[in-house]
């Protein structure tokens, strides 16, 4: 495992599995792998307030798990390069979780 | 793939000798604790210890006193702490998860034996510290905080 694949793993572990928020934050990574979204679609979608989407939103952008395009509010989020080389890893994490 | 899988049983066996060599650590402190108590036919631990002098340079009652509460705060932010994991465990169920777990655990568990009130209750008392008593208490809080702030804010 490279040394850049072993920090994402520990961080993509404390994002999902070390924080409060982080089985959401585990089903927004999986609905914008299948195609890339803005925080309205996603609040829809996951059935989710829109403020706490924008929430888990910035967190996941401010750690470069996603990353966006367009102007604040109407931005589209998708995977971010890292992320995307690096699905497995994710897969992998969340594949050991039970219940999400 | 097979590469990974030998670091890993590597990995494995690194941590299982850690482990046991831990656990045999503790056997043989248990072992002299033991037999040092049996030498003195179960005195009350008052009687076993020797009475603090009357003045200890340096060494202020104020600093005990600050302890006592930096102490009882750090149980209180593991305990938050703790409910926090496992309640993301249950969840979760993931081993990622556990580790923070046991992680907690093993720090209340050290807070709990370190805590002034605990040992005062079990018949010892901390003498001749001075201000180390409470300044490694003091800084596990600020580290505490800033855990249960990421677990709890994210």
């Amino acid at each position: 495992m490279s040394v850049n694949a072993r920090s994402l793993k520990y961080l993509l572990g404390w994002l999902i599995a070390g924080t409060r928020g982080g089985p959401t934050r585990a089903k927004i990574i999986e609905a914008l792998k299948e195609s890339p979204q803005n925080a309205n679609q996603l609040a829809t979608i996951l059935k989710m307030d829109y403020k706490t989407m924008r929430h888990h939103l910035e967190v996941l952008e401010k750690n470069r798990i996603i990353t966006s395009m367009g102007d604040r509010y109407g931005a589209t989020y998708f995977l971010s390069q890292m992320m995307e080389d690096n699905y497995a890893l994710f897969e992998e994490i969340v594949k050991k979780i039970g219940k999400k | 793939m097979d590469n990974q899988m030998i670091k890993k049983s590597n990995n494995r066996v690194v941590l299982t000798l850690l482990l046991v060599a831990m656990l045999a650590l503790v056997a043989v402190l248990a072992a002299f604790w033991f037999i040092n108590v049996n030498e003195q036919q179960f005195p009350s631990f008052q009687q076993r210890r020797t009475p603090p002098p009357n003045f200890i340079p340096g060494d202020l009652e104020y600093f005990y006193a600050a302890f006592t509460i930096i102490s009882t705060l750090n149980i209180a932010l593991l305990v938050l702490l703790l409910s926090v994991y496992f309640d993301i465990y249950r969840k979760t169920r993931s081993p990622f998860t556990i580790g923070l777990v046991i992680f907690a655990a093993a720090f209340l568990v050290k807070d709990l034996t370190s805590s002034p009130l605990v040992i005062s209750l079990l018949g010892f008392r901390a003498y001749g510290l001075g201000p180390f008593e409470f300044l490694p208490g003091l800084l596990e809080f600020f580290a505490l905080t800033v855990l249960l702030y990421l677990s709890i804010k994210y």
